[in-house]
Order: C-alpha cells, then sequence, then structure tokens
C-alpha cells in the first residue's frame, strides 16, 4: 500500500512539474526597437512553393533588409506540413514577429484572437497605402467575429480563380460553340469523349478530367455551383443562408455527373485520380476539359503545343451565367501582442513595402536584367532566378502587391493569350458570386462538421458512381433536413451572418 | 512421415493462399520500381504496365543531380549511423547498470523508466523543452530527445540478466573494473542482440519525419523523410478560394516517375541493412524470453 502510494506520488509531482515548466518557458521575448540606424530585427514564418526555399544569404532578401533597414531571419516551412508547424508555434506562445496563419478561421486562431494574442490592426491600416489599397474583400473577409481585423491578408485577386476551361481547338475540330449552359457543356464533353476532337483516329479522349475529394466535391464543384449558381456550400436565400445539399438544384447536379460518369464523360476513377495526374491527362492531351484558375489553363497549353501547334486552352467566362469570386486572400499575417506597438508598426511599414509596386517586383521577380527582363511590360524570369530561388512562389508569399490581373499571366505566356485572360477576368468580375460563408463562426460545425461533410460527399460519390439512385439522394435530403447537427450549424451560421451584416 | 488427403489439400490451399497474398504484397513495391525506371513522358502517355515499354533512368539521373535530395540523404545518413551508435552506447550502458543487483536505487529507475513508456507529453511540452535547450534547427534534437527508448531498455536489461553472474566474477578475478567487464566480456557476449537493437535504431533514425518537421527550420537540415513528403503529397483541389485550392495552383508537382525513384533510393539503404543483421534477429529479439 505504501508503496503504491509512493509511486501515485511520484507521478503527480512529475506531471505538476511538467505543467509549471510548460507555464513558465512561454516567456515573452523583448521585443524592442533598436536605436535610431540599426536594422530592425525582423522573424517571419510564411510558406514556400518552389523546390527548394530562399536561404539566409539569398540576394533578394538581403536587397530588401538594406531597402527597409530590417534583419529578416525567416523560416520557410512547406505547405503540405503548415498546419502541424501553425500549431505547434502557436501553442509554444514563441510567435515570430509575422507569421502565416493559413487558416486565419480556425479554432485555435479564434481562441487566440479572443485572448488577445495578436494585434488588432483595424485601427492603423489606413495609414499604409498600399495595404489600404487591397480589395475590400481581402478585408473583410479576413474579419474575425469580432470584426476586427488581426492579420494583413495575404492577398489574392478576388476574379480568375479555380473554374472551368476547355481546348478550343477541340471544339473546333467539332464545329462546335463554346458551351454556356451545362446542357451544352454536357453535349460538349459527349463530343469531346465519343467524336475523336483530336482527329488522331483513336477513342483515347475524355471529356472532363477531375477528381473528387474525400469530404468534398474536388474539382466537380464547378458543375455544382452551375446548378446551385452559388460559391460555397452556403446560399443566401432572402438573407437567410441554406445549405445547398437541400436544394433541388444539387438533385440536378448529382443527375448531370451521374449520368456524365455513366458515359464515360468524365473521368471514370475520379474517386481515387490525384491531382498531378489529371494535369497529366491534360498534358498529354488525353482530356479537353478541367478546373483550375485562368493562369493555370497556360500549363497543359505550352504542354500541348509542342507537339500540337493548334492546342488552345480557353477558360470559360461563366456556366449558366454563373461564375465565382473568390475570398481575396489566402491566410494572413498575425502580428503577436508581445511585440511592442513601435515595433507593430514598423512591421506594418514593412509589409507596406513589400505591398508597392517596388517591393513586390523586387521579391517576386527580383532584380531587373538581372532576374527578369521586361517587354512589353511583360516580365520574363531568366535562369539565374531559378539558381537565386527568386520567385512568387517563395518570397512573393511574403511580399506582394495586389493585382487584380495576377491570375492572368504567368511566365513565359505570350502577349495574346495574356491580353485574352484579363478580357475574361474583366467579364467575370461583372457577374461572379462571392461565397457568403467565408469566415462565419459555427462551433457545431468545427466540432461535427468534418464528419457530416464526409458523409454528404460519401452519398454524392455513391451517387456519381451509380452505386445509389437518385431516389436514395432524395431520402438522404429528407434524413439531411431532419438532422440535428446541420440545423445547429445552419442556425449558428445565420446568427454569426446577421451579426456580420449588422456591424457593418 | 505419411499425409492424408486432407493434409495434401491442405497444404495446397495454404500455398496458394499465401502466393497470392504474398504476390498481392509484392505488387506495389514492384509497380513502384517500374515506373521509378519507365521514361518519364512515355509514362504519361501509357502508363506502367507489368514492364515499361521504355526504359529510362533520368528520374535517378535528375534526383541524384539535385542539391537538396543529395543533402538531405546525407543529413539522414548522419541519423541513422551516428544516431544508432550513441543511442547503442547508451541503452547498454543502462540497461547493464539496471541489470546489476548491486546498483542501488535500481528500482526507482526502473520505475522513471517504466513511466516513460506509459505516458506520452504530447507535443508541446518536448518543443518547448527543446527550444529551451537551444536545440531548434540543429540535427541533435533529433538524436538527443530519442537516445534511448525505456521499451529497449528494458528487454536488453532482460536479456544481460540472462548472462550468468559468475562470468563477471571471473572476470573481477582476473582484474577487470565495472568498464571492462561491460566493455570486454557483456558487450562481445550481446552482439546479437546489439545487432537487432541498432537495427530498430537505424530504421527509427533513418525514418525520422515528425519531430524533424517541427524542431528543424533549416531546409538545409531536413533528412531525407520531409522532402520525401514535400515530393510525394499531393494537395487536392478544394472548393474556390480555399487554402489547398491555391496551394495545387502554386505548387509544381513533381512527376510520377520521379517521385517513384525517390522512393526507390529512399528506401534501398535501409533495406539493404536488414540481410546483413537478420541472421542475429532470432537470437536477439529472443532476450527475456527465458526467466530463471
Amino acid at each position: 500500500m505504501k508503496k503504491k502510494m509512493g509511486a501515485k506520488l511520484g507521478l503527480v509531482s512529475i506531471m505538476a512539474l511538467s505543467l509549471v515548466t510548460a507555464a513558465c518557458s512561454s516567456k515573452n521575448a523583448a521585443s524592442g526597437v533598436p536605436e535610431d540606424g540599426k536594422p530592425l530585427p525582423v522573424s517571419i514564418m510564411s510558406m514556400y512553393f518552389t523546390p527548394e526555399p530562399p536561404g539566409a544569404d539569398n540576394v533578394i532578401v538581403q536587397e530588401i533588409e538594406k531597402k527597409t533597414n530590417t534583419d529578416l531571419n525567416i523560416t520557410w516551412v512547406s505547405p503540405n506540413s503548415y498546419g502541424d508547424k501553425v500549431n505547434v508555434t502557436l501553442a509554444s506562445g514563441d510567435i515570430p514577429d509575422l507569421m502565416l496563419v493559413d487558416e486565419p478561421f480556425s479554432a485555435q486562431v479564434r481562441t487566440m484572437v479572443q485572448q488577445g494574442a495578436f494585434w488588432d490592426l483595424t485601427p492603423y491600416i489606413q495609414d499604409y497605402p498600399n495595404l489600404a489599397n487591397f480589395p475590400a474583400e481581402s478585408w473583410i473577409n479576413t474579419k474575425q467575429a469580432d470584426g476586427n481585423n488581426y492579420g494583413i491578408p495575404r492577398v489574392r485577386p478576388v476574379e480568375g480563380g479555380a473554374f472551368l476551361f476547355l481546348r478550343k481547338d477541340w471544339l473546333d475540330n467539332l464545329n462546335m460553340e463554346v458551351p454556356e449552359t451545362t446542357d451544352e457543356l454536357y453535349e460538349v464533353l459527349k463530343a469531346f469523349t465519343k467524336d475523336d476532337p483530336d482527329g488522331n483516329g483513336q477513342d483515347d479522349t475524355i471529356g472532363l478530367t477531375g477528381l473528387v475529394n474525400q469530404n468534398n466535391m474536388g474539382s466537380y464543384w464547378a458543375i455544382v455551383s452551375a446548378f446551385t449558381q452559388t460559391t460555397g456550400d452556403w446560399k443566401d436565400v432572402d438573407g437567410k443562408l441554406v445549405n445547398v445539399n437541400l436544394m433541388p438544384e444539387m438533385r440536378d447536379a448529382l443527375e448531370w455527373l451521374s449520368k456524365a460518369y455513366k458515359e464515360g464523360v468524365i473521368s471514370e476513377d475520379l474517386a481515387v485520380l490525384k491531382e498531378s495526374q489529371t494535369k497529366d491527362h491534360l498534358n498529354a492531351g488525353r482530356a479537353g476539359a478541367a478546373v483550375n484558375t485562368v493562369e493555370a489553363a497556360w500549363e497543359p497549353m505550352e504542354a500541348q503545343l509542342k507537339s500540337n501547334p493548334d492546342a488552345n486552352f480557353l477558360p470559360l467566362v461563366s456556366m449558366n451565367g454563373y461564375v465565382n469570386k473568390d475570398g481575396g486572400f489566402f491566410g494572413m499575417f498575425v502580428i503577436p501582442k508581445t511585440v511592442s506597438e513601435e515595433k507593430m508598426k514598423k512591421l506594418l511599414e514593412l509589409m507596406d513595402y513589400g505591398a508597392s509596386e517596388e517591393g513586390g517586383t523586387l521579391a517576386g521577380y527580383g532584380l531587373k536584367d538581372v532576374h527578369y527582363t521586361e517587354e512589353n511590360g511583360i516580365k520574363m524570369t531568366t535562369e539565374k532566378a531559378k539558381t537565386d530561388i527568386v520567385a512568387q512562389q517563395a518570397l512573393g508569399q511574403i511580399f506582394m502587391p495586389y493585382d487584380k490581373y495576377l491570375r492572368a499571366y504567368r511566365a513565359g505566356m505570350p502577349m495574346d493569350i495574356y491580353e485574352r485572360n484579363m478580357k475574361i477576368i474583366d467579364e467575370r468580375e461583372a457577374i461572379s458570386i462571392p461565397d457568403k460563408a467565408i469566415g462565419l463562426y459555427s462551433e457545431t460545425n468545427i466540432s461535427v462538421g468534418p464528419e457530416l461533410a464526409k458523409n454528404i460527399q460519401d452519398m454524392k460519390t455513391k451517387i456519381i458512381l451509380g452505386k445509389q439512385s437518385l431516389s436514395d439522394w432524395d431520402n438522404y435530403v429528407e434524413k439531411l433536413k431532419n438532422d440535428s447537427d446541420l440545423q445547429k450549424i445552419t442556425d449558428e451560421l445565420n446568427q454569426a451572418y446577421t451579426d456580420r451584416q449588422a456591424a457593418q | 512421415m505419411l499425409q492424408s488427403k486432407s493434409d495434401h489439400l491442405f497444404n495446397a490451399t495454404n500455398l496458394f493462399f499465401l502466393t497470392v497474398i504474398g504476390l498481392v504484397t509484392l505488387f506495389p513495391l514492384y509497380y513502384v520500381l517500374v515506373v521509378s525506371f519507365s521514361d518519364p513522358a512515355e509514362f504519361i502517355r501509357n502508363k506502367a504496365t507489368l514492364f515499361p515499354k521504355k526504359w529510362s533512368l533520368d528520374s535517378y539521373r535528375y534526383l541524384l543531380s539535385t542539391d537538396s535530395f543529395i543533402r538531405a540523404m546525407g543529413n539522414s545518413a548522419f541519423l541513422a549511423t551516428v544516431g544508432t551508435v550513441f543511442s547503442l552506447f547508451v541503452t547498454s550502458c543502462l540497461s547493464y547498470a539496471l541489470s546489476r543487483r548491486r546498483l542501488q536505487g535500481r528500482r526507482v529507475m526502473m520505475l522513471l523508466i517504466l513511466l516513460t513508456t506509459l505516458f506520452n507529453p504530447g507535443i508541446i511540452p518536448p518543443y518547448l523543452l527543446i527550444r529551451d535547450l537551444n536545440l531548434i534547427n540543429s540535427i541533435w534534437s533529433l538524436i538527443l530527445p530519442v537516445l534511448t527508448s525505456g521499451w529497449y531498455v528494458l528487454l536488453m536489461k532482460g536479456f544481460f540478466d540472462s548472462i550468468p553472474p559468475s562470468l563477471e566474477e571471473a572476470a573481477r578475478i582476473d582484474g577487470c573494473n565495472d568498464i571492462g567487464v561491460w566493455w570486454r566480456i557483456i558487450l562481445p557476449l550481446s552482439l546479437p542482440s546489439l545487432a537487432a537493437f541498432g537495427l530498430f535504431y537505424a530504421v527509427a533514425y533513418w525514418n525520422t519525419f515528425f519531430t524533424a518537421l517541427l524542431y528543424i527550420n533549416d531546409f538545409n537540415k531536413q533528412p531525407l523523410q520531409v522532402l520525401l513528403q514535400n515530393m510525394l503529397i499531393d494537395s487536392s483541389t478544394a472548393s474556390g478560394g480555399t487554402a489547398a485550392a491555391e496551394m495545387t495552383a502554386e505548387q509544381q508537382i513533381p512527376s510520377e516517375t520521379l517521385k517513384m525513384a525517390a522512393v526507390v533510393i529512399a528506401t534501398i539503404p535501409i533495406l539493404m541493412v536488414y540481410p546483413f543483421l537478420q541472421k542475429h534477429f532470432a537470437k536477439g529479439a529472443m532476450v527475456g524470453s527465458v526467466k530463471e
């Protein structure tokens, strides 16, 4: 008995000890601003998409340090593991001066915002012209529950996001028009599949390549949205948010998709397909349509042009008159409260420089005539840019000016394609529809939402694959309507929705 | 031995099923190998069949020419060799000491070691510890915290327990001190268990992944598994504007053949260690199975 007590005591004391040490070590780093003239030390955490991240001795990093009189210490994290890293960093309390939070509405970020861990930047933004110049959507959509901005959005254009694009040259071969409705699209995709659009005499093509994920429609959301006429899972019907899965339009979309699957018009292995494989299909000229951003259509086109001078991938302006408007951000940079107000302002100044034309060009493209050459306003990157790791995919992820036509251009693209893409973006701007539910908070959704989404998607995938019939879907929807979790989520989201509208 | 008809039938079905299961297990490995040797352009056009239509070493050539891959290999090799040596040293010292009955406080130490196998502190406390030790971004942060495993210490102690104490006494009479006994008598006798545990440690170090993700910020110090994950993971498209959709738009995904070649190169070194150490396995893993 005595022995047991001792063991228990030992255990308790060890646990207590670890708690104490954990609490003690979340000490605040002194974050003073150095005296005049000395460079300001700035620690940053962000992600990179280049094969390798830029090192500390990177030419451009040094150039930016010189221009802004800072001493940058950047931690580069791979996008694949960014979530884990953010969690550890936030929990350890050892937050860099500027940290990219890729999911501004995760439970952890929300809690920390409520606890006052980050600077409320709302009153300061207007003092920084380039940051204030970001599109209104970027700032509105990154507002937290209390209506304030706790981070600088990593700005993205709101137009030109992922949507359908298809092969114009195949359309021409088949003497078909660019489709404008889902019915026309179906005919086009069917012809792409059956009527030998590439004229090689072989039955080796399919219409649309794309995948479904475990918990969402993957690439086929564009088709679904064309039916539901809204971006995302929630539609504003008379000022109230309604889940699109309960709408009859979803049934129509599923009917379209299951028919398309049955006739081999869309990828037959859509449930196991990988993103890289869909790209392979396009690059190899085996698929006639896909869903991706406007400028991404250039990638398979460039690949096809090598063997087929007529290849032409055309991003569609709309489908059934619908096109999506993006959120205008891809995560945001937060500044921890441990930083002094003076330094916080300097950090905003640094980000403002990055958001300027000069700073953004320097970070994303490097030095003129060294890392890029300019012709007719188009920047061509050089080999040196690759070896020096100068790219929008690296430093450009931190310092980036708002560019409405960002999604129109990709390196190496000819002028006529660029101009066509700009026109498509302008046309989309007039009609695009935003996702009303971005950033709305529902506690129930955080706890049971993922499971529910998986369940719903599971049913949808089965219907597309023909394993369940549409009448099964009707029954399922009836059940969903009475699902207490979904009702709770709907109520909570609508509450947040009205609150947000009232705050504006 | 006489076999009845039903015995024959049983053996035949057994053989059949085991062969099928064996082939099913081997096929993914075989597929990886075939794809890695396929010509990248040919692979996109026709996919791989049982046998590549066009052999090519392009993927391997490319991988071995990249700095990051070679560097990551080097880091992992360092981890696997240095880490294993250090781990074996610490584990064998600790378990030898614990196996000697004259050691004072032996029970308390055993209890503490046992506790580590029962309770997992999670991610945050070790992270804070590593940070406060200034080991963030140091390759030692991947070695020091995992120098020994409580479970292996207990196993190895069992092995040392089975060595007769009279052997130690004889060595002492011949003039050996504690360290001498450990080094000259015990370790040579424990080679099988050292080999077995060495392999366990080497595999664990070679597969270091999650801790590296958390503790190492400098890309140049990342081990191979982190690089592999970067190469292999496909971020899938999600509905418009979300992070996942952005990622695929911004990421250049390496081709399938390149990925498979990377998998092969990353697997081979550790695969090659097995045949050399396997003969010790039976003895090494038997440790502690006989109680006196």
